[in-house]
């Protein structure tokens, strides 16, 4: 039994490396945002973040405003990559191939999403007339466009294997097409959304990329807030810096949590019907 | 009679279809005029495409450097992740359960978390602005998603199967390519393509550790979206919507001739 207990916990030495990397990259974070190691040399030790960033407006800020983008974002996404899955399952086969530019943003990167938005939103773009772009709008924007294929990647798979006879069936009983939705669709496209939703929300609460070539400087992303203030500021500022992405790490740590769950529920659910 | 009613129920998926393509395909579009137009003017000019060709050595040398980092995120990730995702698929648990969201999770979390933290130890071990180091902090975010393709794959095998070649006398290593392998590889195939894309698009990591010394395709990239030339930018963005289409392909081809050799393909 031990024995096998050791075979199954060599298994995972492969990955040891990673894990730890990544483990010691967040102890640093920690260690300078207490003050320790700004320098290279043992003896210099400033004060530490945390009481500066909570006097400060910064970081309330930047952390509100970062939780505001990635929530209407995530919103946005959810409906609108339903919606589009939606309209994709009820496509005849034959007609399904062209329908496939949906992945288009799956596969573009983030700053080509950018640009999209900035020469859409741009003099003469297409949406030019339809906003005055600030930060805000360019970037949600950006974030549905890259995100709403991504759930309707997740739903449309579920809804695939759905049985459409179902709904006939519930209109012939008489239901109305809320109830169809509500009591049939919905149990099926709920949690692939919802999953799909939380990756969603950490992306855009988190990302560097977009903010970088969209954003507002003020109020500025989280991830570029504590980005200029780490590089571009003296050395007694980066405690602070490090302080703020602690907190940005244990926000992503709840969200990340939240994520397994709802992986764990829906996989012990489909083993129990 | 019959045919005209089907082609009228038809029109309404044509809309549908068509609002998809305009939606999706519009950008694409865009992209492709902003590559053609002159700054600020409505004239049509190849002047991106004039650049690009005359600067094809930097270009191609930064597409080559990021296709290469592309491609050996894909390796390494396969290679680091083959035996815990059996390990994974084998054992049940909620202790296992948080081992393997501890290990999924750094796709999941943002990268900045983690990345300023290990850009100060890539100092000290002198990874910072080599292309061994963006790859090793490339691979920290890609594994994941090969761990769990394979994850799933090992899940629908057997373990009847190992068993069985085990017991005709199959070694360890002959039992994984000859047994494993053909299960494992279309869920390689598929997480492999997320690691690629995700290593391949990166821009943030790739410019933090390689400090814009290691050639990279967005890095060349960013530089004209930031100056607002979008016409050099729009053209250089098709660059990336054709590499990952044409791999996809080949990829779909070199598979199917692959499993049918092997008699799996219908």
């Amino acid at each position: 039994m031990s024995s096998q207990r050791v075979r199954t916990a060599s298994a995972f030495l492969p990955l040891l490396p990673f894990v730890l990397f990544i483990a010691a990259g967040i102890g640093y974070t920690v260690i300078q945002s207490m003050g320790a190691w700004i320098t290279v040399r043992p003896g210099d030790v400033y004060p530490a973040g945390y009481g500066v960033i909570l006097q400060s407006a910064w970081f309330y800020r930047s952390l509100l405003y970062s939780l505001w983008i990635a929530a209407v974002s995530t919103a946005l996404s959810v409906v609108l990559g339903t919606v589009l899955a939606l309209l994709l399952r009820g496509l005849p086969q034959q007609l399904y191939p062209f329908a496939l530019v949906y992945k288009i943003p799956l596969i573009l990167p983030h700053v080509v999403i950018g640009l999209i938005v900035l020469v859409g939103f741009g003099r003469g773009g297409v949406l030019g007339r339809l906003a005055a772009a600030p930060g805000s709008t360019a970037l949600i924007s950006a974030y549905v466009f890259k995100s709403a294929s991504f759930v309707t990647l997740l739903v449309y798979a579920v809804l695939r294997s759905f049985d459409a006879r179902q709904l006939e069936t519930a209109r012939m009983l008489g239901a109305g097409a809320w109830q169809s939705f509500r009591h049939l669709l919905l149990p099926v496209i709920g949690p692939p959304a919802a999953t799909a939703g939380v990756i969603v929300f950490l992306f855009s609460f988190g990302a560097f990329d977009l903010p970088f070539l969209l954003g507002a400087s003020r109020p500025a992303m989280l991830a570029i807030d504590i980005y200029n203030r780490y590089w571009y500021r003296d050395l007694p500022a980066r405690p602070a810096a490090m302080a703020s992405l602690v907190v940005m790490f244990l926000f992503s740590t709840l969200f990340v949590a939240l994520y397994f769950r709802l992986v764990r529920r829906q996989k012990h659910g489909t083993r129990h019907v | 009679m019959c045919e005209r009613s089907a082609r009228a129920s038809r029109r309404p998926d044509v809309v549908r279809l068509a609002l998809i393509i305009a939606l999706f395909g519009l950008p694409v579009i865009m992209l492709l005029t902003s590559s053609l137009s002159a700054r600020g003017a409505a004239t049509l000019t190849l002047r991106a495409w004039r650049y690009l060709f005359a600067e094809r050595r930097t270009f191609l040398t930064a597409l080559a450097s990021s296709l290469g980092y592309g491609f050996s995120a894909m390796v390494v990730a396969f290679a680091s992740s083959v035996l815990p995702a059996k390990a994974l698929a084998r054992a049940h648990g909620s202790r296992i359960a948080v081992v393997e969201a501890i290990l999924l999770a750094p796709a999941l979390l943002p990268s900045i978390t983690f990345a300023i933290g290990v850009h100060q130890l890539f100092i000290r071990a002198g990874l910072v602005d080599t292309w061994i180091g963006v790859l090793l902090v490339l691979s920290f975010v890609s594994y994941p998603y090969m761990l769990r393709a394979l994850i799933a794959s090992y899940e629908s095998i057997d373990p009847a199967y190992e068993q069985c070649a085990r017991n005709l006398g199959a070694g360890a290593l002959r039992t994984f390519v000859r047994v494993e392998l053909p299960f494992l590889l279309p869920g390689a195939v598929a997480g492999g393509s997320v690691v690629f894309l995700v290593a391949f698009s990166d821009y943030f990591l790739v410019f933090l550790i390689g400090g814009g010394i290691v050639p990279a395709f967005t890095s060349y990239l960013v530089p004209f979206i930031r100056s607002a030339d979008y016409s050099i930018a729009g053209a250089l963005s098709l660059v990336f919507l054709l590499v990952p289409v044409v791999l996809f392909v080949l990829q779909d081809r070199a598979l199917t001739v692959l499993l049918r050799r092997r008699g799996m393909a219908v």
